[in-house]
């Protein structure tokens, strides 16, 4: 298999595999770093520190499951490192979700996705972190207070902000563009 | 996990649009990745590899070994003397008052006093032979401990009286100067030997007499079969001896590239700017007489690495970068070049046969060891590759096959070299000694081909850590 040849050449250090591999999942991986990140600057920076992770931890990879999966899990693992060095708002609401003014995503589909990243770019890092864990990523709240070291109360009430800070945005744009 | 099908719209939406996004990264950032992957990978090589660093704390323990108990024997002998000192007084009277026979009553008490190892001091003063020395007599009384290990001599407390009347018949001198007189005399505390010492025209005279046929029989045996004194110090023995040597030495290689036609100072830039030295070494066996003069002929084999990092270019890519609006609609394209680069280890080794000339020096507990002299090599071999002198860059000389059929890069033979090396040995014991000598390696010849014109000479720089065994 190609992706096994790349891998093996990466593990012995050599270049070109290193460099093929980088070409294979840099472009989903900086779009993971980007929704983590404030800004591209920042995103860039996580994504080097996260395939220099990948380069030397490779070892580690066992070839059970999907490859991008693992490097993915770096990836994210890395930007919630990275959040920890910033204070973490612990902010409590018990607010219900937000009512879906939009009922037909459609209205919104065709937004660009890099608007949609800009959005959650400006949301303030707790929201973003648990935003992109929950509603992308898939984790459970459980995961999320684990890996950011936040009750599970916290967790919900910065999703449930979240999404209302990018409900109003989502809100603004659909005003703006029709 | 969540359970994704089940969320909140918003989260869906966001799900779908951004899960599978990619948005193609920058070339630079591949650059750092590159960079901090190759400073990595460099940085172990401040020290060469764990074995090299290994040596280097065994080369540090040694020398801070060898400092350490150097210090100690001196604190040893300075407490000797300030005791001995203490039981005395006089010699610093001696020194302050009346200098012009202080010195010399001085030297003559140091003579026996200052020397703690009895086997030095019978060595020198051998029973029943009488020795001569220009010294002043002073009619002082005076007592003087020794402190040997042997039996007989052991916590004897010796005084020197004068004058004393002795009976001359019980002596039993050989000495045809000795003319006694019964003026100076030191006697042990039980009588079992004595000093007889005299004064001739401002000579002094003593002999050591001892009584019991015993002791004597034991001094003759002992002076019949000499044994090695001080550790290893196997000069003082008037001997020719056989040693062979086993060492190691890492080493930095200083290179030096240079051509007389002008047209190639550019290719010889490139060169010198993608061949680095990374790691050298040397290791080999040496047998070496060293004869009672202290001088030495050595020969042996030796063999002698250097490895060069080579950096070359493997490739180009070119990437074509398309640059669209919201709308997906081109705004332009931008192609870039990127070099892709890659290494290779080029090794140089070397089989020589060194001889040299030396003189040694013993130091009490070292040896220092001087030597210079050639290497006759007997083999040069080269593996790896280098640029070619052509524009293109990507094209190679192998250094495997010596180059091409008809483009030999490297001779076989790197012909004489100039070989130095200051040691300062360490004896470990009778027949031991820990080696620790900078050394020096000059190849006189470029290792390059006659019909290459481009020279490559080394010189190597190195630290030999290894064993000198004395075989005989």
């Amino acid at each position: 298999m190609e992706l096994d040849k790349i891998i093996h050449g990466s593990l012995r250090g050599d270049r070109i595999s290193q460099k093929q591999l980088f070409d294979r999942f840099s472009g989903k991986m900086l779009a993971v770093c980007m929704r983590y990140a404030r800004h591209t600057m920042e995103a860039e920076d996580l994504l080097q520190d996260g395939f220099i992770k990948v380069f030397t931890n490779l070892e580690q990879y066992k070839f059970e499951g999907p490859f991008e999966q693992w490097i993915r899990r770096i990836m994210i693992n890395n930007a919630i490192k990275n959040c920890h060095r910033k204070s973490f708002q612990n902010e409590y609401s018990a607010g219900d979700d937000i009512p879906e003014l939009f009922e037909d995503p459609e209205v919104i589909g065709n937004m660009a996705e890099l608007e949609l990243i800009k959005m959650i770019n400006e949301l303030p890092d707790g929201y973003r972190m648990v935003f992109n864990l929950y509603a992308i990523e898939g984790y459970s709240h459980k995961e999320i207070s684990e890996a950011l070291h936040i009750e599970e109360s916290t967790s919900r009430s910065q999703l449930v902000k979240a999404r209302k800070v990018l409900q109003d945005k989502l809100l603004k744009h659909q005003k703006e563009t029709i | 996990m969540n359970s994704f099908g089940q969320g909140n719209w918003m989260d869906k939406l966001f799900h779908k649009k951004l899960s599978g996004f990619e948005i193609s990264p920058e070339d630079h950032i591949w650059d750092g990745i590159a960079k901090r992957l190759d400073d990595s990978q460099r940085r172990p090589g401040i020290f060469g590899s764990w074995w090299t660093v290994l040596l280097s704390i065994v080369l540090l323990l040694m020398v801070t070994g060898a400092g350490a108990y150097m210090l100690y024997k001196k604190a040893n002998l300075h407490k000797i003397d300030k005791s001995q000192n203490k039981d005395l007084p006089y010699l610093d009277d001696e020194n302050n008052n009346n200098e012009g026979t202080a010195d010399l009553n001085l030297s003559l008490h140091r003579t026996i006093v200052s020397t703690p190892n009895r086997r030095t001091f019978l060595k020198n003063q051998p029973s029943g032979v009488s020795h001569t020395k220009p010294a002043m007599i002073h009619d002082r009384k005076q007592e003087i401990y020794f402190q040997t290990e042997d039996p007989i001599e052991n916590s004897k407390i010796v005084s020197v009286q004068s004058p004393v009347e002795i009976n001359e018949n019980s002596i039993n001198s050989t000495s045809a100067s000795s003319s006694l007189k019964g003026n100076d005399l030191i006697v042990s505390s039980d009588n079992e030997f004595f000093v007889k010492g005299e004064s001739i025209n401002n000579a002094f005279s003593y002999s050591y007499l001892p009584l019991k046929e015993s002791y004597l029989r034991k001094q003759n045996e002992k002076l019949s079969s000499p044994k090695l004194v001080d550790g290893c110090n196997v000069y003082k023995d008037n001997k020719t001896h056989f040693f062979l040597d086993v060492y190691y030495a890492p080493e930095i290689a200083s290179r030096s590239l240079e051509t007389t036609d002008p047209a190639l100072q550019s290719y010889v830039d490139e060169r010198t700017n993608s061949e680095q030295p990374i790691l050298s070494y040397s290791a080999g066996l040496k047998a070496s007489f060293v004869f009672s003069n202290g001088l030495s002929v050595r020969g042996g084999l030796s063999y002698s690495n250097n490895s060069e990092r080579f950096d070359f270019v493997k490739e180009t890519q070119k990437i074509t970068i398309v640059i669209k609006d919201q709308n997906g609609n081109v705004i332009r394209t931008e192609v870039k070049e990127t070099v892709i680069m890659d290494k290779i280890y080029n090794r140089y080794q070397f089989i020589d046969i060194p001889l040299l000339v030396g003189y040694e020096k013993d130091l009490k507990d070292f040896v220092l060891s001087l030597n210079g002299g050639i290497g006759l090599n007997i083999s040069a071999s080269q593996s790896g590759k280098i640029y070619k002198n052509d524009a293109n860059k990507m094209s190679f000389y192998l250094l495997e096959n010596n180059g091409e059929a008809n483009e030999p890069i490297f001779r076989k033979n790197a012909g004489l070299s100039l070989i130095a090396s200051v040691g300062l040995n360490y004896k470990y014991n009778e027949r031991m000694m820990l080696l620790l000598e900078p050394s020096a390696r000059y190849y006189m010849h470029s290792l390059s081909d006659p019909s290459n014109p481009v020279s490559q000479k080394y010189l190597f720089l190195g630290l030999n850590v290894g064993v000198r065994y004395r075989i005989k």
